[in-house]
């Protein structure tokens, strides 16, 4: 792992930060959630405290069998369709025994009028117009019996007709007022809609069915609050109070709504909608923290009726068993939550623990979440940018560090490869360890290049520092084999001759590289033919060397170079007569040449020996030399070293190697072509 | 009368062996230790023949100055050069300052006294003092190694005693390949082949002063050189 990855990961860490921002957001939230909790219990507990005495007799006297009278938003028409009628599924129901007959009811308002809704469902076998189509005598009808009671006094209706439509209804007796209603068959039953006076304050309602003819029920059916066909138990018209309810409007607090429900869970009074502050839009970036920081546990809220007719939630069963309700919902599609709390409303007066109703009520909370979601966008976005900028900024340092260590060690490679002179090594000015790192290494690298430089001159000065006491030797020992000597000593002045021979050699050898240096700067430059050149040296190779194999391999394109042939020829001298003096009698000797991408491979190969597996670039340096025994005494580690220094003058380079399953040792020279 | 030989040499010991050598041969001998004593000697007498080292002690050049001031003393005095230095540079501007030859001290005796015999012959020859005209004549060249004169085209070639002894021994045997080692026993030089090369090089440059299209000289990679004569 790169360094600078290394602190990119160590960076994420910072990942932290808007962690822990989350957390703290959500605990605040929760607190606040709490608290707000709190005060809505609070003046929920107050409101119910401060309900007019006159007002809980409404819940007192609503008590027993009620009809809640709807609000009937729009103008109602007897049409015999109740699907128009709200929270029509909320009605009373009725059975009969046994269950086939089934009536729902419900009761609407619009303004002084009174309007009820009935819906029979009659599994029977005839239908009700039917069966009246072929009875005559009214009282064994079928249909909807009715008794209504007012100010005015009690009168009875028997709702039956042979074919649908509207009706006109006169009470029983004649004494009464007509009803206007409006019967609808179905496909299991009928619908009929009625229309009442307002002044009516009980009814009493039953539905009348025929007898079955395929089961064998053969007695009539009823559903309802009738008994038989005659008037039963009475159910209370209730309607909204709206005093009560422009008193809750005036007291609840804002943005909050306010309903009072008496013991069964009807809603007698509603404070209607609150004012809603319209919630700005949320952005989804805003809709998605949201949700990240809510509770998702918290459950989404139904889209409740505009007119609640009836609480059965489980907050307001607790608040009428005389507990504290709280329960907490939220908008599927908006940020928003609601709050709905109920407290018990309990009796004043002579029995303070009677339960006679609750106090619902519900805040939306928009405003507080919004708040702290503004806050948790603050957060988050600043969190967000210190992060990047945090790891941004790591992540540079890091790079400018690692590219810094870069920079130095590629520069201290290229010191290394050209064993020359140390160029100047980048960050020496710098004041951190790095700086010292530098310093340091170009200290080492300057050593080492001095150290190279004078190995690469003692040779040579070496050499002619030894000239001088040779030629005293050998002058000294010239005169003295001028003068008359016995056999012995004649002996010894040749052993004497024959070493300083060796000596000669050997200091010649070793001032080759220095001499060479300034023969490369008088070398004849020019364009030959490589190939055609290595014919005629190879031709002399087999020539020196009859014993020898010695094969050439020639591309098939001319091989035309800017050179100094002398030159190449002093190189290639040298590696095959390392070649030769390095491998058995009867191994062979390849030497070839190729092309390939510009450059001029020149190549001498030899089996049977190979190098060692350390020391591959040092076999080039002076006065290195791999050979295991030295016995031939001239092998001083230069010839490659001139080989090098030949390749080198050219702008190429020469490398070795072992062949492949051990095969030998391969030398190649490689002369670019346009140098 | 004896040759007048004279030997500026730093080295006590090589100075002195050298004379006692060249005295065995019957010459007459006056060693100097550095520059200014031989040219007080010279000033009043010059020799026969000048052997110089470059180096004289702490005078590094020293022996390129005297060869300098003696040429411009005497344009026939024999000189030559007997030095450690044997650089391709140094040979060259040893050359070039109008030395006879240029000569390293491995060179054994025995080969200093063949060159010293052909520079001395030579003077001879020069002055008139001997008469014997055996010239090798190869293409145009003709070359007497007795006058130590060598034309191309009837042109005198400049060469110094070991080029002209490498071209002797190149054109006696035509189209044959003399190895580096068979030429340096041929120039009684003992140097190693890298300056074999550069005489070579310098033979071919002062032919083609004389005659551009000269090519006679070829290179034999790998073995040496041979005198061409069917080129051209």
């Amino acid at each position: 792992m790169r360094l600078r990855n290394q602190l990119l990961a160590l960076s994420l860490l910072t990942l932290l930060l808007p962690w822990s921002g989350w957390k703290l957001v959500q605990e605040l939230e929760n607190f606040l959630r709490e608290a707000e909790e709190n005060a809505l219990l609070k003046s929920a507990q107050t409101i119910s405290q401060a309900l007019p005495l006159q007002y809980q007799y409404e819940l007192k006297l609503a008590r027993g069998q009620i009809l809640p009278l709807r609000k009937l938003m729009e103008k109602e028409r007897l049409d015999g369709y109740i699907t128009d009628w709200p929270e029509n599924d909320r009605g009373l129901g009725f059975e009969s025994d046994g269950g086939q007959l089934k009536l729902d009811l419900l009761a609407g308002r619009d303004g002084s009028y009174f309007y009820l809704a009935v819906k029979v469902t009659d599994p029977g076998d005839i239908k009700a117009t039917t069966f009246n189509t072929g009875t005559s005598d009214a009282t064994q009808r079928a249909g909807v019996m009715l008794y209504t009671q007012s100010k005015r006094g009690q009168f009875s209706y028997m709702i039956a007709t042979e074919a649908p439509g509207p009706l006109t209804v006169d009470s029983q007796g004649g004494k009464g007022i007509s009803l206007v209603a409006e019967w609808l068959d179905d496909a299991d039953g009928y619908t009929l809609e009625i229309g009442l006076p307002g002044d009516v304050e009980r009814i009493s309602i039953g539905a009348v069915a025929p007898a079955f003819t395929m089961q064998g029920v053969s007695t009539e059916r009823y559903a309802g609050t009738l008994n038989g066909r005659q008037q039963g138990q009475w159910l209370e018209l209730v309607s909204r109070d709206d005093a009560t309810a422009r008193w809750l409007s005036a007291t609840v607090p804002a943005k909050s709504r306010a309903w009072l429900v008496q013991a069964d869970g009807w809603v007698v009074a509603d404070s209607g909608p609150a004012a809603m502050a319209s919630g700005s839009e949320l952005t989804w970036v805003q809709r998605m923290i949201y949700q990240a920081v809510a509770d998702s546990a918290m459950p989404q809220r139904e889209t409740p009726p505009d007119w609640p007719v009836r609480f059965e939630t489980g907050a307001v069963n607790s608040a009428l068993q005389g507990e504290n309700g709280t329960l907490w919902n939220r908008d599927a599609d908006s940020a928003a939550v609601y709050n709905l709390v109920a407290v018990p409303v309990f009796a004043s007066g002579n029995d303070p623990a009677e339960i006679v109703g609750a106090m619902v009520l519900e805040t939306r909370s928009e405003g507080l979440l919004l708040m702290t979601n503004r806050a948790l966008g603050r957060f988050s976005l600043i969190a967000l940018f210190l992060v990047v900028v945090l790891a941004a900024g790591l992540w540079l340092f890091a790079s400018r560090l690692s590219h810094r260590v870069q920079k130095l060690s590629g520069a201290v490679s290229r010191a290394m490869d050209k064993s020359g002179q140390v160029s100047e090594l980048p960050l020496t000015t710098s004041a951190d360890e790095l700086g010292d790192l530098a310093r340091n290494t170009e200290k080492l690298l300057r050593a080492v290049a001095e150290y190279t430089a004078y190995l690469q001159k003692l040779a040579g000065r070496l050499s002619h520092e030894l000239k001088t006491p040779i030629a005293i030797t050998r002058s000294s020992l010239e005169n003295l084999s001028s003068h008359d000597l016995d056999p012995q000593a004649q002996q010894y002045l040749s052993r004497a001759r024959e070493g300083l021979d060796r000596q000669s050699a050997i200091v010649a050898a070793m001032s080759e590289a220095q001499r060479l240096e300034g023969s490369v700067k008088t070398a004849d430059w020019e364009i030959i033919d490589l190939g055609e050149m290595l014919k005629h040296s190879v031709d002399a190779y087999r020539l020196v060397n009859p014993s020898r194999t010695i094969n050439l391999t020639l591309p098939v394109e001319n091989c035309e170079i800017r050179c100094a042939p002398d030159l190449i020829a002093q190189a290639l001298d040298k590696l095959v007569d390392n070649a030769i003096s390095l491998s058995p009698q009867d191994c062979e000797i390849n030497i070839s040449l190729g092309l390939e991408e510009g450059i001029c491979l020149l190549a001498v190969a030899n089996s049977g020996s190979r190098l060692p597996d350390v020391l591959h670039e040092q076999l080039f340096d002076s006065l290195v030399s791999l050979r295991e025994n030295r016995v031939s005494g001239q092998h001083l580690g230069l010839g490659l070293h001139i080989v090098r220094l030949v390749a080198e003058a050219h702008g190429g380079s020469v490398s070795a190697r072992n062949l492949p399953d051990d095969a030998g040792v391969e030398f190649t020279i490689r002369l670019p072509i346009a140098c | 009368m004896p040759r007048r030989i004279a030997i500026i040499e730093d080295e006590i010991a090589i100075r002195q062996n050298f004379e006692d050598a060249l005295r065995r041969q019957g010459y007459q001998v006056s060693g100097y230790g550095d520059r200014h004593s031989a040219l007080a000697a010279f000033s009043r007498r010059l020799p026969d023949l000048v052997i110089i080292d470059v180096g004289l002690g702490d005078d590094v050049e020293g022996g390129f100055e005297l060869c300098r001031e003696l040429r411009s003393m005497s344009r026939v005095l024999p000189i030559m050069f007997l030095t450690a230095r044997d650089s391709d540079p140094d040979v060259i501007s040893g050359l070039r300052l109008g030395a006879d030859d240029y000569l390293t001290k491995d060179i054994s005796l025995p080969h200093l006294m063949a060159r010293i015999v052909v520079l001395f012959r030579r003077v001879e020859m020069l002055s008139g003092e001997h008469s014997s005209n055996t010239w090798l004549e190869r293409d145009a060249l003709r070359l007497s190694a007795e006058r130590m004169e060598v034309q191309w085209n009837g042109q005198a070639v400049p060469l110094t005693v070991t080029e002209l002894w490498i071209v002797h021994s190149l054109a006696r045997h035509p189209g044959h390949v003399r190895s580096r080692q068979q030429l340096m026993d041929d120039a009684n030089i003992l140097v190693d082949d890298q300056t074999i090369t550069s005489h070579i090089k310098r033979i071919r440059r002062k032919f083609k002063a004389t005659d551009d299209s000269f090519d006679k000289l070829d290179t034999v990679y790998g073995a040496g050189y041979r005198w061409n004569s069917s080129a051209g």
